[in-house]
């Protein structure tokens, strides 16, 4: 969390993070170039950089796909999230240089602009291998180009959490274009089954994990159970949360209440509810817990009074606050959000 | 995740989940018996 932006706030996690992933990407790199040149001694240097750029472009995206849902899935994998752009932004780098060679190879050569013939290239398309893979390449990477561009909290500040997020929803979209642009370019030129089935498993497996991971986030949106006439004839019905008992203390019970995702979270002898989305990335709130009287994100550390729900001076983050009642042992929630910041008093366990 | 983000996110993934695999058997089965030899060299002169 910071009051100013940097290009990065580097700290130790972040330069071993970025260390790893960068001898990572070059070993990668360094090992396909070595073995496309054991396996087709015939290729060329630029041939061999394509493929290998591309495969590791394609690997990196894979990685960086998964660790939202494996994050969902197992608490375990939330520190691969905290640096997870810098992740996509290594691989967009990579991208754009299978990009870049590609056209300078096979579009520079002729007499026409390299991007004119990229995206004119292709006659009729008569058989599968005719389709013009290649303005599919160009569009995922102008979308990842989008991403990478945006990727900095600047930005993430001045769109807002929810435009932000759409916008690199955008990434799936980019995988998709991908995985048409290797079905119809390189599993054409390159017949061997293994390509065809590495690819076919990327995709379950990318696809596969989010249903996963869906289905879980699921349970956590079925509506709580109201209570109709606990609260004033005039007022919304409270929500039965849970037992008081439920919640471990310093920690939270998320809750769909509403419509949207409420974190009730107990401290000592107080329960307060907030929203459940952080400010920052839409980080879940509720799956952090309680330091220094602040609830911490999980994703990034971004911290909120759980009494008001605003971030401690100076920082100006703010998320909606709820009504809490303790009545015999249960946890009642009125579903009414008070605005940002809005400070109300914790309902205390007797 | 607000709620029209999480709907959105679930129809891309089902979309995903539809489409992807018919494009790996439309690009599988519908390949030529050999593999294609791209005219790279004259790509920018036609």
């Amino acid at each position: 969390m910071s009051t100013a932006y940097r290009t990065v706030g580097w700290n130790r996690q972040k330069r071993r993070y970025d260390t790893v992933v960068a001898c990572g990407a070059g070993a990668m790199l360094v090992t396909l170039v070595a073995g496309g040149s054991l396996v087709n001694p015939n290729a060329t240097i630029e041939t061999l950089l394509i493929r290998s750029l591309a495969i590791t472009a394609f690997i990196l995206l894979h990685v960086v796909l998964s660790i939202g849902p494996l994050c969902r899935i197992d608490r375990r994998f939330l520190p691969l999230l905290y640096n997870r752009r810098h992740l996509g932004v290594t691989m967009f780098v990579v991208a754009l240089s299978h990009g870049v060679f590609s056209i300078v190879q096979f579009h520079a050569l002729g007499n026409r602009h390299p991007l004119v013939s990229l995206l004119t290239t292709s006659g009729g398309i008569t058989t599968v291998s005719d389709f013009p893979f290649q303005p599919l390449g160009l569009a995922a990477l102008v979308i990842l180009f989008l991403m990478a561009a945006t990727s900095h909290d600047f930005w993430l500040h001045n769109l807002t959490a929810p435009v932000w997020k759409t916008l690199h929803m955008g990434v799936y979209v980019a995988y998709g274009f991908i995985v048409v642009h290797v079905a119809f370019g390189a599993l054409q030129s390159e017949r061997s089954a293994w390509l065809a089935g590495l690819l076919g498993v990327g995709a379950a497996w990318i696809v596969g994990i989010h249903l996963v991971a869906g289905t879980r986030e699921r349970k956590t949106d079925r509506p709580g159970t109201p209570r109709v006439g606990a609260a004033a004839p005039a007022a919304a019905p409270l929500v039965d949360v849970c037992a008081v008992a439920d919640i471990p203390d310093t920690r939270a019970v998320v809750r769909c209440i509403g419509g949207e995702r409420v974190a009730v979270f107990r401290y000592g002898q107080c329960v307060s509810a907030i929203s459940n989305v952080c400010q920052h990335q839409n980080g879940p709130l509720g799956e952090g817990k309680i330091l220094n009287g602040c609830v911490v994100c999980p994703w990034h550390g971004y911290e909120y009074l759980p009494d008001s729900g605003a971030s401690p001076p100076p920082f100006t983050e703010k998320v909606p606050t709820f009504v809490v009642e303790v009545r015999n042992g249960r946890v009642l929630v009125d579903p009414r959000p008070h605005p940002p910041g809005t400070r109300l008093e914790p309902a205390r366990i007797p | 995740m607000i709620r029209p983000l999480r709907r959105a996110h679930r129809g891309i993934i089902l979309l995903l989940a539809i489409l992807l695999p018919l494009v790996l058997l439309i690009a599988v089965v519908g390949r030529a018996d050999r593999p294609v030899q791209r005219d790279w060299v004259f790509m920018g002169t036609r």
